[in-house]
């Protein structure tokens, strides 16, 4: 469903992506793992185009782009195939949460303000925030701002939703439930790409890992094949550097 | 009427004209500076230091100077002091020589800004380095002057750049007093022409030049010391 | 001539100079709308670096900060008188330069004035609304007119709430320079009854006076304003 092919970006001199192509099919939840400014988030980001990538084609559903000769209206079109959620969270400051969730579907999805709120309030419920329908993101904590986030994509109804590092700015106690609330959505059967750190949780939520190193894509594969079979050296050091380690318990 | 275009001719003719006379404006520009912020730091500092009485004048003080229009202030003292001066002891300064009733003017209307600057910033500086420098062993003014005031000044910097430039383009209105400044030239050296246009097109542009001079000025100035002392 | 204080003439000021206070408000008050059209539409030009445009822009915004406001004043005032005739003769029109309402040439100035100075503002208010947030619009489907219409603009506008309110206060003040172009101001207001007996002293404090109240109490209610805004948005910390 989701198909990427050569897909290349520099910054200034530095080639942060130096052609990378994997592809998802429907319902899949993939993560992309790598160090900090291997690409991997810069990668996430092309894939709705708030980064344009120098050359590639992206495909998602029946969508197809040339990074080389595409118009602003394929970009907004791209756009509608995606739904986002931010490492540092970026909730509109200056709207409420109901607002946050709805303000994309009344404006970009074109859906009736009073159905756009009953989809939020649903919604936020199920993230366990109905009491805080109308706080402003700076009356909220770390952890419920993101809950409003995911709230926010998955109003969207996308054909995948992107997660940049969901957890990574949150205090490490509340981290966890967020994990939970990203499990729970990836077993409903959207589809996901999500960048994290989490090995963990990459290992139980996913059914497919890319591992990415200086702008390529070392190893894909099953979490299995990947965090436990690898035999790249460069995934191993990466991985016994993360402080992974194998618990029987999180695999059933 | 005659020919009314724009004549570039002009524009070179008087430049010189009026160039010379650019010294008058730095010179209320730079009195203003040097006895308002003198002002400024008395009042500042009873604020700060809340002075019965004075204090609430100084609030008085700054406000009124914050209120109302240079020009009204600076004719205000101008027509006040002959009245007090004339009826109290008896000396008519109506003939002084005007330029010092403009620059007491500017002095004192830069000082009702400069107090507010002032105060803002030593307010900006946390209150515990105030605590920090006691326990070291200074007295309050040796805190002020070594620890609070250097940090303070770093804060007041980039205001203080504003101040001046807008103090800058207001030492324009004392031509309004008869001083014959930049713009009070003008109307001198356009006299035999007709033409003001080209005058004010002069006036514009080295007041323009002057401005990002200042800038340019304040924006070292703050570079430099931004490094030195930075409050995060 | 005495040199006492004269009170009852003073009231006299006081009263002439007071029916001009409407004169300085809507001087002000369609200076600094414009301004703030203008200004915002700079300041847009300047951070979204449209082609040529924001180039031009950058040196305008340079140069004229720095002219004085009456310079600008008389600059149009100039203008006006050497070529509003010629105009309406061309368009055959009967309105001379005397009929003209010369408060009007004081808010064309002026709104150029306030359109630079306030084009500063609003780009440094721009600025600082956070990269992401233009990623959260994008992401969630919003145009880059639709980004800034509903969630960039609200956010910097409250950050460039004190400066307006310093460009309203100022513009009112700068109601006293427009008097030197013949608009009849609180300054000239209070005047007028001075200028019959050369009684400056009391006109010029009626002025003060009249200017200050004004003021001071047009700034007490932008400082409630301004919390106002302030707590509309706020920095997650």
């Amino acid at each position: 469903m989701i198909e990427v092919k050569g897909l290349k970006k520099a910054f200034g001199q530095n080639q942060v992506l130096k052609g990378v192509g994997f592809h998802v099919n429907e319902g899949d939840v993939m993560t992309l793992l790598g160090v900090s400014g291997s690409g991997k988030t810069t990668l996430i980001r092309c894939l709705n185009y708030l980064e344009s990538p120098d050359e590639g084609v992206i495909r998602i559903d029946d969508r197809t782009v040339d990074a080389q000769k595409i118009t602003k209206k394929e970009i907004i079109e791209l756009r509608k195939k995606t739904a986002m959620v931010f490492q540092t969270y970026d909730l509109f400051l200056n709207l409420n949460a109901l607002q946050n969730v709805t303000e994309g579907l009344i404006r970009g999805g074109k859906i009736p303000k009073p159905d756009a709120e009953d989809i939020a309030r649903d919604l936020l419920e199920k993230v366990g925030l109905s009491a805080k329908l109308e706080s402003k993101p700076y009356q909220l904590s770390g952890g419920e701002q993101q809950r409003v986030g995911i709230a926010r994509a998955l109003a969207l109804c996308p054909k995948v939703i992107l997660f940049d590092e969901p957890t990574s700015a949150l205090d490490p106690e509340v981290i966890g439930e967020i994990l939970d609330i990203i499990k729970a959505v990836a077993r409903s059967g959207v589809t996901m790409i999500i960048v994290t750190h989490e090995m963990e949780f990459a290992f139980s939520v996913s059914n497919k890992v890319v591992f990415i190193d200086q702008g390529e894509i070392v190893e894909e594969g099953s979490p299995r094949e990947v965090f436990l079979e690898s035999s790249q050296e460069r995934t191993k050091s990466f991985l016994a550097r993360s402080n992974f380690r194998f618990q029987p318990e999180y695999y059933l | 009427m005659g020919e009314k275009y724009f004549r570039w001719d002009y524009v070179l003719d008087y430049f010189p004209k009026l160039f010379e006379k650019l010294p008058v404006t730095l010179s209320i520009v730079l009195m203003a500076t040097l006895f308002g912020s003198i002002i400024a730091v008395f009042v500042a500092f009873i604020r700060l230091e809340r002075i019965p009485v004075l204090n609430q004048l100084c609030v008085v003080f700054v406000s009124f100077m914050r209120s109302t229009p240079i020009i009204v202030q600076m004719f205000l003292l101008f027509f006040g002091s002959v009245m007090i001066f004339n009826t109290l002891f008896g000396i008519n300064i109506i003939t002084y020589n005007k330029i010092w009733f403009v620059y007491a003017a500017y002095a004192l209307n830069l000082s009702g800004f400069m107090a507010e600057i002032f105060r803002g910033a030593i307010l900006g500086v946390p209150k515990k380095q105030m605590d920090a420098a006691i326990s070291v062993g200074h007295n309050r003014r040796q805190a002020y002057l070594h620890i609070i005031i250097p940090q303070a000044a770093v804060i007041a910097l980039p205001t203080l750049g504003y101040t001046i430039v807008a103090l800058l383009q207001d030492s324009t209105l004392a031509f309004t007093f008869g001083i014959i400044d930049v713009i009070g030239a003008i109307n001198g050296v356009s006299a035999s022409t007709g033409h003001k246009l080209e005058g004010y097109f002069d006036a514009a542009f080295m007041f323009a030049i002057l401005a990002i001079l200042v800038e340019k000025l304040f924006g070292f100035l703050e570079k430099k010391t931004t490094h030195q002392s930075r409050i995060t | 001539m005495s040199t006492v204080f004269d009170f009852d003439f003073f009231i006299e000021c006081l009263k002439s100079g007071a029916a001009r206070i409407p004169v300085n408000l809507y001087v002000a008050a369609a200076s600094v709308f414009f301004g703030m059209i203008f200004g915002l539409i700079i300041a847009l030009i300047r951070v979204f670096r449209v082609p040529v445009l924001s180039p031009i822009f950058r040196w305008l915004v340079t140069i004229l900060k720095g002219v004085p406001v009456i310079l600008m004043l008389l600059v149009f005032y100039v203008l006006a008188a050497d070529y509003f005739n010629l105009i309406m003769e061309y368009f055959g029109i009967d309105y001379t330069f005397r009929q003209l309402n010369k408060a009007i040439i004081a808010i064309i100035a002026l709104s150029v004035l306030s359109s630079i100075g306030l084009s500063e503002s609003f780009r440094g208010a721009l600025a600082s609304v956070k990269k992401g947030q233009y990623d959260a619009a994008y992401s969630v489907w919003l145009t880059k007119r639709q980004a800034l219409v509903y969630v960039i603009i609200p956010q910097a506008f409250p950050i460039a709430v004190p400066t307006l309110c310093n460009y309203i206060i100022g513009m009112i003040k700068a109601g006293a320079l427009a008097a030197m172009i013949s608009v009849v101001d609180i300054m000239n207001g209070a005047l007028i009854p001075a200028n019959a007996n050369y009684r400056y002293l009391e006109g010029y404090t009626a002025a003060a006076l009249i200017y200050w109240v004004v003021c001071a109490t047009l700034e007490k209610v932008l400082n409630i304003a301004e919390k106002r805004f302030a707590s509309k948005v706020r920095e997650v910390a």
